[in-house]
């Protein structure tokens, strides 16, 4: 009777306690689901894009006048110069201007296209990560296991006076090493699920169920280097910027000259003529760092690659090794201490490959990244 | 099998690559002195200091028209001051009936003024104008220097001359400071190539080292193959030596990767293109450090870095200032009572930025000692790891030799003698890498003490 009373009261105590507090819920996701939540979190993308549609017509509409103005007459502008030429140059300054404005608003857009493209990389590595943190709790809770199986008919053989007190205290010692690797794993995970909870704006003690999938290592989005070379040096956003700066001091010199006379303009001339120098430097010297940018980015991938593939040539060594140590422990050719410690020389390539190949993604995702956001997207804008 | 098979096909499609990033347009012979110079060409770091100098000496010129300025003003002062005395003390001055006046009243003087003269020089009365300008002269210098505030004409005076000074003062200020910081982005840049330089070269001797390394690995394969064929090998032995001469390969592809990434560097700062092959033609040959550090190297460190150096710029500046006050102080205690405090607390704050300054400096010193002796100490251990290593591969010689002999007499098979090869070729790479690093301990030091580049163990 007394029994029943408890279990009600604790009954009500889980009641209130999840009503009253947030009880550890489990959310699932799948790697789709969860990257349209980090997207939609971090940003307002209908907003971004309603922005940047209202901005670069106005910017459109200012890059087709360029092409128009040389052929337009000085009756075409109505302003404060009296001879045609100036006003032409006049109005042509205030086009770059107006060029300026909305070239900002696609290097805004491009820049958070670019933040965007970022955080989506981030998530879907910290989705691998705790993947990968899961996988390798089980691994070690796997190996621990075994360990202590071992461990516990070492110990009945030690009573038995089968094996010295020696024997038995290299076992206990494999098997405290093995309690705490797996205690390690156990707390990376933690740590994992709860740099996910917070990536995804969950409670910190929810449980979070994952769509198991693998990685796939993203193809490289380069046939040909020197032609993709060319391709950003073409259309790189940032260049095009300076190209923009350059060719409105150009006219503005060409404005100034005309007034050379006085001395405020002289000095105006100068500091034209500085930025004019500068501008120009500025050009060749973002051409030489893309290129130099677009190879060590395409290094990092390859090398990032090998890497990968250097820890799954690891982890075949080690999956045959294991092999050879499970048949040979079978047979009792091998003492269950070697056993173990091919099981574990296994895991520890198993976490460096899982760890390899995450780093492997987000580096080529990275630099294909690099690529696209340099070339392809902003030369549809621009033309 | 299947896969041993991939990990065989890859092996070939690596080493394809492996070769085809070799391939370069053209060479260009660097040497460090080559490097240093076009870097310092291509710097935008220094660039972007020289550019200032049209703004820097624009506000030297303004500065000094404003130090124009004040000894004009001085002049002009002093010409009033014994004008004003004469009118105040007597009372038949014709300007007498000015003094004492509000500015009210003066400004509607100024107005009557401006159009008698307007019609004395209409009439063509020149000098009747230049009375009247003279008067009008008179009452604007009176305006704005009034009674003189209770100040002698000395303190007035010597107030002139102290702010004349310090701005002086602080147009050398501002010319320092623009030495001192395109020698600052020089440094910087020159550290930065040299930095660079050594890291290559390091890297070089490191490939080469691998690049041997990985033909011995391949030798003792392409051995363990025949006898993997003959059965004295077996299969899980063989194929996980392949894996192992496939991981190898892998990793002397990525230190060729990390070679070319910092080539690349090299490139962007030289402003060199980037398809051009470097070839490094500069060697270093470091000579031994005495096991005693000399204190001269503090010193040598202290006046390489700029902060340093700056520091004692601007408490040279703050102390030139301090002086110009103490100068004018016994003036001020003429004075009167109201500025007397406001000078007093000029002065103050004026030893305090001293202190501060010093101080500062005390504690740069301190730091640039630190990292002296730990770089010395660093060097001094690497030194003697040296030694050691040298000991390590004579003996790695010496058991491969006799393996050699041992192999003819039939006493160890192919596969042992490629195992000694192994821990021949193993000692010499740790041997180099510790020299190479030792190499680097040296030119750490080195850009420590002519550079001023903060140390840092590798």
């Amino acid at each position: 009777m007394k029994k029943s009373i408890l279990s009600l009261a604790l009954v009500g105590v889980m009641i209130i306690s999840s009503s009253a507090i947030a009880y550890a819920d489990t959310v699932s996701y799948s790697k789709y689901s969860y990257l349209e939540k980090v997207q939609a979190d971090n940003f307002d993308l209908n907003q971004i894009n309603d922005d940047l549609e209202d901005e670069l017509k106005e910017y459109k509409v200012a890059l087709r006048a360029r092409t128009t103005i040389k052929e337009m007459t000085w009756d075409d502008f109505n302003d404060n110069y009296d001879d045609s030429a100036s006003r032409l140059n006049a109005a042509q300054i205030k086009l770059y201007n107006h060029i300026k404005e909305g070239k900002e608003y696609l290097d805004t857009y491009i820049e958070q296209q670019q933040t965007l493209q970022n955080i989506v990389l981030e998530g879907e590595a910290n989705y691998f990560n705790y993947l990968f943190a899961k996988r390798n709790l089980d691994n070690k809770v796997d190996s621990f296991n075994l360990t202590k199986s071992k461990y516990d008919t070492k110990v009945l053989e030690h009573e038995l006076g089968k094996i010295s007190d020696i024997e038995l205290l290299s076992y206990e010692k494999t098997y405290n090493d093995s309690f705490v690797a797996q205690l390690e794993a156990s707390n990376a995970f933690e740590q994992a699920k709860n740099e996910f909870n917070q990536y995804v704006s969950e409670p910190i003690n929810t449980e979070v169920d994952l769509q198991d999938v693998d990685i796939v290592l993203p193809e490289f989005q380069v046939e040909d280097l020197d032609a993709t070379l060319s391709t950003l040096l073409e259309n790189s956003y940032q260049l095009q910027t300076l190209k923009l700066e350059l060719e409105r001091l150009q006219a503005d010199r060409t404005l100034k000259g005309r007034y050379a006379g006085f001395s405020d303009t002289k000095i105006e001339l100068e500091e034209l003529e500085i930025s004019i120098e500068e501008t120009t430097q500025q050009i060749e010297d973002m051409k030489l760092d893309l290129d130099y940018q677009f190879r060590t980015k395409y290094n990092n991938a390859l090398s990032a690659y090998n890497s990968f593939r250097s820890a799954e040539l690891a982890l075949e060594i080690e999956q045959s090794n294991l092999k050879i140590a499970r048949i040979k422990n079978e047979n009792n050719m091998i003492s269950a201490l070697d056993y173990i410690e091919s099981q574990q020389s296994y895991d520890s390539a198993l976490n460096s490959y899982y760890s390899s190949k995450l780093s492997a993604y987000k580096t080529i995702k990275g630099f294909n990244n690099f690529i696209t956001l340099n070339s392809t997207a902003v030369n549809m804008d621009l033309k | 099998m299947k896969r041993f098979k991939t990990a065989l096909s890859l092996l070939l499609v690596g080493t394809m690559l492996f070769s085809t990033s070799a391939t370069f347009a053209a060479t260009k012979s660097l040497s460090l002195e080559d490097a240093i110079l076009l870097s310092k060409e291509h710097s935008a770091d220094i660039r972007s200091v020289t550019n200032q100098e049209f703004g820097i000496q624009n506000t030297i010129r303004k500065n000094i028209q404003n130090s124009y300025q004040l000894a004009s003003s001085l002049e002009s002062y002093y010409d009033y001051i014994s004008i004003y005395e004469d009118a105040s003390e007597n009372s038949s001055h014709p300007l007498h009936k000015y003094i004492g006046r509000s500015n009210e009243s003066l400004t509607a003087t100024l107005t009557t003024l401006a159009n008698q003269m307007g019609i004395a020089a209409s009439m063509g009365l020149t000098s009747t104008v230049e009375n009247i300008q003279s008067v009008m002269g008179f009452i604007q210098a009176y305006m704005m220097f009034g009674d003189t505030a209770g100040l002698t004409k000395e303190t007035k005076y010597n107030t002139f001359k102290k702010n004349e000074a310090m701005l002086q003062n602080s147009i050398a200020l501002i010319q320092t400071k623009y030495d001192q910081g395109l020698i600052a982005a020089t440094k910087q840049t020159e550290a930065g190539v040299i930095k660079l330089y050594v890291a290559l070269k390091d890297l070089e001797q490191g490939l080469k080292v691998q690049k041997e390394l990985l033909e011995v690995y391949e030798i003792g394969l392409a051995n363990m193959k025949t006898s993997y064929e003959q059965g004295l090998v077996s299969q899980n032995t063989y194929e996980n030596q392949v894996r192992t001469v496939e991981m190898k390969r892998l990793e002397t592809e990525n230190l060729q990767y990390t070679f070319d990434n910092y080539s690349y560097q090299m490139k962007n700062l030289c402003g060199v293109p980037m398809a051009t092959s470097l070839n490094l033609s500069t060697d270093f040959n470091h000579e031994d450090y005495a096991l005693e550090l000399p204190s001269t190297y503090y010193e040598r460190a202290y006046s390489s870095n700029m902060t340093y150096v700056n520091l004692q710029a601007e408490l040279a500046y703050n102390e030139k200032n301090f002086e110009v006050m103490n100068k004018y102080l016994d003036d001020y205690d003429r004075s009167s009572d109201s500025i007397k405090p406001i000078y007093y607390q000029e002065k103050v704050d004026q030893q305090e930025t001293i202190d501060d300054l010093k101080d500062q400096i005390e504690n740069k010193k301190l730091l640039i000692n630190t990292n002296v002796t730990l770089a010395y100490n660093d060097l001094i251990y690497k030194a003697k790891l040296n030694d050691h290593n040298a000991t390590a591969l004579k003996l790695a010689e010496a058991q491969l030799n006799s393996g050699i002999q041992s192999l003819k007499l039939g006493q160890i098979t192919q596969l042992d003698l490629d195992q000694l090869k192994l821990k021949y070729e193993s000692a010499l790479m740790s041997a180099d890498q510790n020299k190479r690093s030792y190499d680097k301990s040296v030119e750490n030091f080195q850009l420590l003490l002519d550079y001023g580049v903060t140390y840092s163990a590798e």
